[in-house]
């Protein structure tokens, strides 16, 4: 302890720090949250936050391109449930498309199986980029 | 674009980008990182395509 302080005041400091830790950590989560990438972006991660946003981007406008489709909130059964997980996933990437009505999908057309697992992983692989962003907000990984 | 060997290409290039970014930390580990998984994602997914190929369905 350094001299002429009071016992208390560094706790409070640790205190002080540990909320600072904790507000970084859930704004990093929610932020990737909203937007792939966004976590890492305000973490100051660039190199990770571009390519996470770069890569899952691509693969949903991909998936929407080749006739994907965006599942509704559906908790009727279960596979629809998890579908719409695995979709909403991306974030407000998912969320724009289909409010604009985008996403429908064809399933008579030849690639709508591809394109619904291209939607699937996109939304999966933020799931797992919040995962990271919590893990660097938190100090176990650089 | 709509070939299958092409969105596998596509598919197997985005993931392993994203997966090696996720693990690895330096540019010359995430290369090698990326060109094993890259590599892996394409050569067995070819081989599980070849295996299926008797299947009547």
């Amino acid at each position: 302890m350094e001299p002429g302080r009071k016992p208390n005041s560094q706790s409070e400091e640790q205190q002080a720090s540990m909320q600072v830790g904790a507000f970084r950590t859930f704004t990093a989560c929610v932020g990737g949250a909203f937007l792939p990438g966004l976590g890492h972006a305000l973490l100051g991660k660039w190199d990770r936050a571009i390519v996470f946003f770069g890569s899952i981007t691509i693969m949903l406008v991909l998936g929407i391109q080749l006739q994907g489709r965006l599942f509704n909130p559906d908790f009727g059964d279960l596979f629809s449930a998890l579908k719409f997980i695995a979709d909403a996933g991306s974030g407000l990437l998912y969320w724009i498309p289909w409010f604009r009505g985008l996403g429908t999908g064809d399933p008579t057309a030849y690639t709508y199986d591809y394109a619904n697992v291209f939607i699937y992983v996109a939304g999966l692989l933020n799931m797992l980029v919040i995962v990271d962003a919590f893990d660097i907000a938190l100090g176990r990984k650089r | 674009m709509k070939d299958h060997a092409t969105l596998l290409l596509i598919f197997s290039i985005l993931m392993s980008l994203v997966l090696t970014f996720v693990t690895k930390d330096g540019a010359r580990e995430r290369i090698k990182y990326f060109l094993v998984l890259l590599c892996s994602f394409i050569v067995l997914s070819i081989l599980a395509s070849w295996l299926m190929f008797p299947f009547p369905f």
